[in-house]
C-alpha cells in the first residue's frame, strides 16, 4: 500500500521541476545533522566514507556513489548507519 | 504537594516557546491544577507581557535568589485564573546572576506549592539554557517545521538526552495548506528526523497574534483553532490519552489526485 502511495506521489510531483520543496528540506537536514551529530568536519566525514568503501571493496563489488551515511539517535545511544548496496561478492568472481 | 517541573525549550529563538508556555499554563490551571510559570529568560523577560501581567511586577526571580524578598512576594497571581502564577524574570540583571544549583533549589521550593512548574527557557545553549534546565525533571522541545528550527532542536535534544531528561516535542505553527502542497515538512517527517516522542501539534493561527496583542493567551478563549490544540496537549500532559490530528493523511492524497487530474484535463481541453 505504501509503495503504491509512493508511486502516486511521484506521479503527482510538481509538473516540471519535480521534487516537493519539503523533500529538499528533508534531504538537506539529514546531511546537516550527520555533521552536527557526529561533530566531525566535512573532510573527516569524506575520509571516513572513502575508507569504508575501500574496506568493503576488498570483499564485495560496490558503487562508491551509492554509499549513504546517517547518524541516528536512540534514547540511550548514537548509531552510525551506513548503507552501501552490494553488486556481488568478490569470491564469486 | 510534589509538582512536576517542565522546561519549555527550543534552541532557536522565535519559534513560540513563550506562547506555548503561557497557553499550556492557562490550560492546566483551567483544568484545576495549580501552576507556576517561570520566566527563565533573565535580562529579556517576555512571559509577563504575553500573559498581560506586566504592570503587576514588584519582585522577580533574581530578587528571590538573592534573598531580597520571599518567594511568595515575587509570585504574581493571574487575573483570570486563581490557580495560575507567574514568577517573572529580571529585566536588568544578566544570565550570570543565577547559578544552576540555585535554580534547582528554587524549583524544589515551587514544587511544594504547585502541581506544575513550566519553565520558559531562553534561546541558545549557553548559561541561560543550563540554568533553565537545571531544576527540570522533563523537557518539552518546541520547533516549527523549518530546517533551521529543526536543526537547533536536534542539538538541544542531544544535550537533554545527555542529562537523562525525559523529552517530548511540540510542532508549532504547522500550516496544513503548505503541508498538503508538499511545501512544508509534516509531522512524520519531523519525527523521522528528530527521533523523539510527539506531544502535540499547534497549527498556524492568526488568533495567536491577536491574543498576544491583547495580553490574553488564546487558550482562555475557545474561538481559536490553536487554543483547541493547546487544550489537547494539556490533557496529554495530565496523563489522558488524546489522539493527535494528522495533517497529512490520505484525504490529502486524494485531493491532490483530483487536482492533478483536473489540471491534466484542462490542459487537454485548451
Amino acid at each position: 500500500m505504501n509503495a503504491f502511495a509512493d508511486i502516486i506521489r511521484k506521479w503527482l510531483g510538481k509538473g516540471g521541476d519535480d521534487a516537493d520543496s519539503k523533500d529538499i528540506a528533508k534531504d538537506r537536514l539529514r546531511l546537516v545533522l550527520v555533521h552536527d551529530r557526529s561533530m566531525l568536519p566535512p573532510e573527516t566525514l569524506d575520509a571516513l566514507r572513502a575508507e569504508l568503501v575501500e574496506v568493503v571493496s576488498r570483499y564485495f563489488e560496490v558503487d562508491r556513489a551509492t554509499l549513504s551515511m546517517d547518524v541516528q539517535r536512540t534514547r540511550e545511544s548514537w548509531a552510525l548507519m551506513v548503507n552501501l548496496p552490494l553488486r556481488r561478492a568478490r569470491s564469486a568472481l | 504537594m510534589d509538582g512536576r517541573a517542565i522546561v519549555i525549550t527550543s534552541g532557536k529563538g522565535g519559534v513560540g516557546k513563550t506562547t506555548v508556555t503561557a497557553n499550556l499554563g492557562s490550560v492546566l490551571a483551567q483544568s484545576g491544577s495549580k501552576v507556576c510559570l517561570m520566566d527563565a529568560d533573565i535580562g529579556l523577560r517576555n512571559l509577563d507581557v504575553v500573559l498581560g501581567l506586566e504592570n503587576r511586577i514588584v519582585y522577580h526571580l533574581v530578587d528571590v535568589i538573592a534573598g531580597r524578598c520571599r518567594l511568595k512576594q515575587a509570585l504574581i497571581r493571574d487575573k483570570r485564573n486563581e490557580n495560575l502564577y507567574l514568577l517573572p524574570a529580571s529585566q536588568s540583571d544578566d544570565k550570570n546572576a543565577v547559578a544552576p544549583e540555585q535554580m534547582r533549589q528554587l524549583c524544589q521550593d515551587l514544587k511544594k506549592e504547585h502541581d506544575y512548574i513550566l519553565i520558559d527557557c531562553p534561546a541558545g545553549i549557553e548559561q541561560g539554557f543550563r540554568n533553565a534546565v537545571a531544576g527540570a525533571s522533563q523537557a518539552v522541545i518546541v520547533t516549527t517545521p523549518e530546517v533551521s528550527a529543526i536543526r537547533d532542536a536536534d542539538r538541544i535534544i542531544g544535550l537533554l538526552h545527555a542529562q537523562q531528561l525525559d523529552t517530548q516535542l511540540i510542532i508549532n505553527r504547522l500550516n496544513p495548506e503548505l503541508v498538503r502542497r508538499g511545501d512544508m515538512l509534516d509531522q512524520q517527517d519531523v519525527i523521522d528526523i528528530l527521533a523523539i516522542e510527539l506531544l502535540g501539534i499547534v497549527p498556524e493561527d492568526q488568533g495567536i497574534v491577536i491574543s498576544t496583542n491583547k495580553g490574553n493567551p488564546a487558550a482562555f478563549s475557545e474561538e481559536y483553532e490553536a487554543s483547541q490544540a493547546f487544550w489537547r496537549i494539556g490533557r496529554r500532559i495530565r496523563g489522558e490519552i488524546v489522539p493527535i490530528p494528522n495533517y497529512s493523511d490520505n484525504g490529502n492524497l486524494w485531493s491532490r489526485i483530483g487536482k492533478k487530474l483536473s489540471d491534466t484535463f484542462r490542459r487537454r481541453a485548451s
